[in-house]
């Protein structure tokens, strides 16, 4: 309890963006969404220096700067938020439905599914994130997909640049542009799905 | 607060600001939803990029736009008039040194997949259509007009529709792969599948309600796409089978996609995707070994497909090492053995050792196995013992 005490109180911005997001993913319960994945994020210790680091509302002077990018933290906070909210409608609906039919199973926590282990949560993260990706690639442009194929070649984007006869501000301008159509899919995934579809426009917004 | 996200992400992703930045970026996107998806999106990117089934994808050629297709063709009609007006002026004769460069700079041989072509050919069962193993499955229809109407795409996921008295239905069923004894994952526990039919199942179920999510093992999966991609490529719709082969590739473990990577690569050379074919083949024998590792049979039709695509690229010397490495594989059926030694008689040809091409088809003509794969080594044997040779 204290742990979350604290956290509300050291991550207040973050924590309200989450809840918004949460929201907007259809979260019946927004706040503890965000607390909880905020509470994953912190056990983490891969993500913990990230949050930490770019999100305290306080950052101390001498605060070492993290192994993760920015958009590398930001990626996972997604994730885990997309996980923390499907999980909570799993359990919503199974008290519902199980009330009615398991008739004499008192035993409630035995119905909520266990927590995922690190790196089970890590693969169901990292399936989320390629399937925005997957999702997007038809309708990506083909400088965008040279750009990307070159980055999965290991390439830097100052080699992409030269390799392609364009200079950097050229490369930064395709992926500005992928990474808008990105974002879209994005924003799309973070809409309620299945019975939470549903619910009518702006009752989720931001 | 809004971003105007055209320079900031670019400059962002690109020149990778410092710390200190980034965090004011970070305080920023707590402002801005549009940020933080951008955010999000960019760190999903560079995440994808280490899966080899997302670089796989990321490979295939994009779609080319319709002003795209029609500056190309605009283009091809202007090369074709120079070309009929370059042809039909005179010109003088060039010199031999030129003459030379061009003989050089072309491959001598080229090989087809034709028999009928009269050059060598090539023996590649994996770049032929062919039905996946397994259960029967009927996923396609004949309709009223005639036209091929073929059944949903096989689902990773569905739920439970109605529970009674400790069997449970679901809206899944042997279009999703699903068998007798099949286990379904639900949030409390499993569904063992008793009976299926052709859309739902029903099976014994220990906890769970009804509308509960209900999780199609990735093996069992992957197994209804890959008869799925087949089905389409069929009916004639290859294109189809690519699309849903393609998105597929995130599914599982790449060890787990690695077959539906050569399905896709086979399907890639017959739309006439040729390098996207080579790309997939590539990607596939470049994790042969990510475990589970391949079976040898199916390494060595993976390396001999690779091996067959860079001879019909004319690029004998790319073909030694996956070709050898085809033939190293013990145990593995004599008609795949006579397509491998087959295609290194093609590869000896090509390098012009066509005494090593000679025993090369003999051994594959003396393999115990089909007709075609028979007479097509003997017709190359017949082909290099005809020819006129320096």
């Amino acid at each position: 309890m204290s742990e979350t005490r604290d956290a509300t109180s050291d991550f207040r911005r973050l924590l309200n963006t989450l809840g918004s997001r949460a929201r907007r993913m259809g979260s019946r319960d927004p706040e503890s969404a965000a607390q909880e994945a905020l509470k994953r994020s912190l056990e983490n210790p891969l993500s913990q220096p990230a949050v930490e680091y770019y999100f305290s509302d306080e950052l101390a002077q001498d605060a070492t700067p993290p192994a993760w990018p920015l958009d590398q933290l930001m990626a996972w906070l997604h994730g885990v938020l997309h996980f923390v909210v499907l999980e909570e409608h799993n359990r919503v609906s199974n008290r519902r439905e199980l009330s009615g039919w398991m008739r004499g199973a008192d035993d409630r926590s035995s119905l909520d599914p266990p927590d995922p282990a690190p790196g089970q949560l890590d693969a169901l993260i990292q399936r989320e994130l390629q399937q925005i990706v997957i999702d997007c690639l038809p309708t990506l442009d083909a400088d965008y997909r040279r750009v990307l194929k070159m980055r999965a070649d290991g390439l830097k984007y100052g080699d992409i640049a030269q390799r392609l006869g364009v200079s950097e501000n050229t490369v930064a301008t395709w992926v500005s542009r992928g990474i808008r159509t990105l974002a879209r899919t994005v924003r799309r995934r973070t809409r309620p799905r299945g019975t939470l579809a549903a619910m009518p426009e702006g009752q989720g917004g931001d | 607060m809004k971003t105007d996200l055209d320079r900031p992400m670019g400059e962002y992703a690109t020149r990778e600001p410092s710390p200190a930045a980034a965090r004011g970026i970070a305080q920023q996107a707590l402002e801005d939803a549009d940020l933080f998806d951008a955010l999000v999106a960019q760190g999903a990117v560079e995440a994808s990029l280490k899966n080899p089934a997302v670089r796989a994808a990321v490979s295939v050629p994009a779609r080319r736009k319709p002003w795209a297709l029609a500056f190309y063709a605009a283009a091809a009609a202007a090369v074709l008039v120079a070309l009929f007006w370059w042809r039909s002026s005179p010109k003088p004769i060039p010199a031999p040194s030129e003459q030379a460069r061009v003989v050089v700079s072309k491959p001598a041989i080229i090989p087809s997949l034709d028999a009928a072509s009269g050059r060598p050919v090539l023996l590649a069962s994996e770049l032929r259509l062919t039905r996946s193993s397994g259960a029967p499955v009927f996923r396609g229809v004949t309709g009223i007009t005639g036209a091929n109407m073929l059944s949903r795409e096989p689902q990773a996921g569905g739920m439970i529709t109605a529970l009674e008295d400790g069997e449970a239905t679901v809206n899944l069923g042997s279009l999703d792969g699903l068998t007798k004894g099949t286990e379904l994952a639900t949030p409390t526990g499993t569904i063992v599948v008793t009976t299926v039919f052709r859309d739902h199942a029903r099976g014994t179920i220990t906890s769970g309600a009804v509308r509960d999510a209900v999780q199609v093992p990735v093996a069992t999966h992957l197994a209804a796409v890959l008869h799925e991609v087949d089905a389409l490529a069929f009916a004639g719709d290859v294109s189809a089978a690519r699309e849903l082969a393609r998105k597929t590739l995130s599914a599982g473990s790449f060890a787990e996609t690695r077959m539906l990577l050569e399905r896709l690569a086979a399907l890639d050379y017959q739309a006439g995707a040729i390098d996207a074919a080579r790309e997939h083949f590539e990607a596939a024998a470049n994790n042969l070994f990510a475990p589970p590792a391949a079976s040898p049979s199916e390494q060595a039709a993976t390396l001999n497909s690779l091996g067959a695509l860079y001879l019909l690229a004319g690029e004998p010397e790319s073909a030694v090492k996956p070709l050898n490495q085809a033939a190293a594989q013990t145990g593995i059926h004599s008609d795949l053995r006579a397509q491998i030694l087959n295609n290194l008689g093609v590869l000896a040809e090509m390098r012009g050792d066509f005494a090593g091409a000679q025993a090369d088809y003999r051994g594959a003509s003396a393999e115990k196995t089909s007709l075609r794969e028979h007479n097509i080594a003997q017709a190359n044997l017949a082909r290099i013992s005809n020819s006129k040779r320096p």
